[in-house]
């Protein structure tokens, strides 16, 4: 079954969606309402999902120029998630000030399940760096797979 | 909450634990040996996920309640 574009962009936007709520970038109601959708994988409207994440689209709309694409496509998406994001968090003004825990927390990796019990996955990256996840998006994930991680999700198998 | 929030380890009992998010406490259920009281963790729909560094965690906590400094 393919998923909505928009409910991919989600899962990876979601969980940053913190940061934006912080800066006030955000308002209560539209922040409830796309924490309902990204726990319950419902489309949201693209305009609204635009207005949000305003910066993660002039750049996906760059990387989707690049890749001679639409900037809805899930290519474009993964591209910008999962390869630029991290450099982003790196470069950026507002995450320079938050706790190390967050900034990493916001950070996409590549990692391999090694664990995984009671709706969460125990999973290995970096050097050695293990991490605790939810499970959610990944209902099947099983040990040996390679997933990516955001925040404290693992957001699709690899 | 739905997404990962740093807490204090207030008490722990049994398979649960009792969280301090300074503007509320809450119960998180606990699947590792590995926490105890006083630590600061994240939590993420209910679960404790890991540990996290102190310092880090105040800092997190004071910018969620709006503190600077």
């Amino acid at each position: 079954m393919e998923e909505p574009v928009e409910t991919y962009f989600l899962k990876y936007a979601f969980p940053c969606t913190f940061v934006i709520r912080l800066r006030k970038q955000v308002d209560e109601p539209t922040f409830r309402k796309l924490e309902a959708a990204a726990m319950q994988g419902t489309p949201v409207d693209r305009a609204i999902l635009e207005n949000t994440y305003k910066k993660a689209f002039l750049r996906m709309k760059k990387i989707a120029s690049e890749m001679g694409k639409d900037y809805w496509s899930p290519q474009v998406i993964r591209e910008y998630f999962v390869n630029r994001h991290n450099a982003v968090i790196a470069e950026d003004e507002g995450y320079k000030e938050a706790p190390a825990t967050l900034r990493e927390l916001c950070r996409t990796e590549h990692a391999t399940v090694v664990d995984e019990r009671d709706g969460i996955l125990v999973v290995q990256f970096g050097e050695n760096r293990t991490r605790t996840v939810s499970k959610a998006f990944v209902p099947d994930a099983k040990t040996g797979d390679r997933v990516v991680i955001h925040y404290g999700y693992a957001i699709e198998v690899e | 909450m739905c997404f990962a929030f740093p807490g204090k380890i207030l008490k722990i009992e049994g398979a649960e634990a009792l969280i301090d998010y300074e503007s509320e406490t809450r119960t998180a259920h606990v699947i590792s040996n590995e926490f105890k009281e006083g630590d600061y963790v994240l939590v993420q729909g209910k679960i404790v996920l890991e540990k996290i560094d102190s310092d880090d965690a105040r800092r997190w906590l004071a910018m969620i309640h709006g503190r600077t400094g």
